[in-house]
């Protein structure tokens, strides 16, 4: 039985959706766990480190906020397409989907960076020099960089098809 | 020293025994039995009183710097001086093909013997068949008190077709924490917690996080060409804890 473009489209995503699913799972399990570090003295943060992390979280979540703007303007794009009566090719589906992977995954690293800050600090360490921490920070910084980047390359294919179009109607 | 006690303890008896009845019969019986408890107590005394200092060395590559443990506790690597307290001791062996080694390591004041090779497939793994010739106990050539033991390469054949599998728990738990307080004589120790090397050096304070179900947790301060120091520590929330070693050349 030979599935059809829709259906073979539609079978795909869920794949990747329930892969990544899980895949997030396993990595938030994997990363649960705290390891030994440095005792801040006297149990408490300096002013100074108050300052770093309060700098560190502001960051995560502007970009969190990246994340959930993008998400919103790919979406906005899809509608927009549909209201100009502006046919939805192919390629605009899989760089929406594209974009909204990178932002989730931007956003799942970003509520992993805050979730182990937490625990970090409850166990009277300083979260910011953490290597783990600093890795899922730097990782939510790329993903979301990705996505955004992915999202102005949508943009522009997106209105330069529209360009060409207005191009013919002159002549 | 042990006849001259025993020979008070038997005239004694015999000034006791001056009617043949059954108590004379039973006292007499009961000086054998306690000639062979005092001798007995006697070398368990002399054993625990000490603790012998080994190195394991490598005859070929593959074993060379590889982790040993010591009934799942990690102690040290191959090449380094580990000290083994009197008793039974079950020594496992990294290997090549993510393969464990193992041989049972007995310690009695300065006699050590060694037996009972087997090795240990990884995890869900096909098992291979392993030769492993028993490691050899040799005098250490600098020092009378320590003793080499040699580890023979070994040799990793097909595939015997047996394959076993535990899974790993999946769950998560309440973290608790000790302050570690680890010092080291001289300075500059490396710390493995739990078989794992932590990035930091001695002396210095750490926040150790736990699971609420673990009773305790082994420290081993670590460094080169000195004997290593293993603690057990017993774990309790918040609880400060301070492993202080004085880091012995062999």
């Amino acid at each position: 039985m030979k599935m059809s473009s829709y259906g073979r489209a539609v079978f795909l995503a869920s794949v990747v959706l329930v892969v990544m699913a899980i895949a997030m799972l396993v990595f938030e399990n994997k990363l649960s766990g705290v390891t030994p570090g440095l005792y801040l003295t006297d149990g408490g943060l300096s002013d100074a480190q108050k300052q770093s992390l309060s700098a560190m979280l502001d960051l995560v979540k502007l970009l969190m906020n990246w994340a959930v703007a993008v998400i919103g303007a790919a979406g906005f794009f899809l509608k927009l397409g549909v209201e100009k009566d502006i046919p939805i090719r192919g390629r605009d589906l899989i760089l929406t989907f594209c974009i909204i992977l990178l932002s989730v995954i931007s956003l799942f690293l970003g509520h992993l960076v805050i979730d182990k800050s937490s625990a970090i600090l409850a166990l009277d360490q300083f979260p910011v020099s953490n290597d783990r921490v600093r890795f899922l920070g730097r990782y939510q910084y790329v993903f979301g960089l990705s996505s955004i980047i992915l999202f102005g390359f949508h943009v522009f294919q997106f209105f330069w098809r529209g360009k060409r179009k207005t191009e013919f109607h002159v002549f | 020293m042990f006849s001259s006690f025993f020979g008070a303890e038997s005239e004694k008896l015999n000034f006791m025994c001056f009617k043949e009845d059954t108590v004379c019969g039973l006292l007499r019986l009961s000086r054998v039995w306690l000639t062979y408890f005092g001798i007995t107590i006697s070398l368990l005394c002399v054993g625990v009183a000490d603790a012998t200092v080994v190195r394991f060395v490598a005859d070929g590559t593959s074993l060379q710097g590889t982790p040993i443990t010591d009934k799942y506790k990690f102690v040290g690597f191959v090449g380094d001086f580990i000290e083994f307290s009197d008793g039974g001791h079950e020594i496992a062996v990294d290997a090549p093909h993510s393969y464990k080694v193992k041989f049972t390591l007995t310690v009695l004041g300065s006699m050590v013997s060694v037996g009972n090779v087997t090795s240990e497939a990884p995890n869900c793994e096909q098992a291979l068949q392993v030769i492993w010739p028993l490691p050899k106990v040799l005098p250490h050539q600098d020092n009378e008190k320590a003793v080499t033991i040699s580890l023979a390469e070994p040799k990793f054949g097909g595939p015997t077709g047996q394959t076993e599998c535990v899974s790993a728990s999946m769950a998560g738990c309440m973290q608790l924490k000790i302050i570690l307080d680890a010092k080291s004589e001289p300075i500059g120790a490396e710390i493995w917690i739990d078989g794992k090397k932590q990035p930091f050096q001695t002396n210095v304070t750490l926040s150790v996080p736990f699971c609420g179900f673990e009773k305790q947790k082994d420290v081993l301060l670590r460094r080169t060409d000195s004997v290593n120091c293993m603690r057990t520590i017993v774990l309790s929330p918040d609880a400060k804890i301070s492993v202080n070693c004085r880091l012995q050349k062999p």
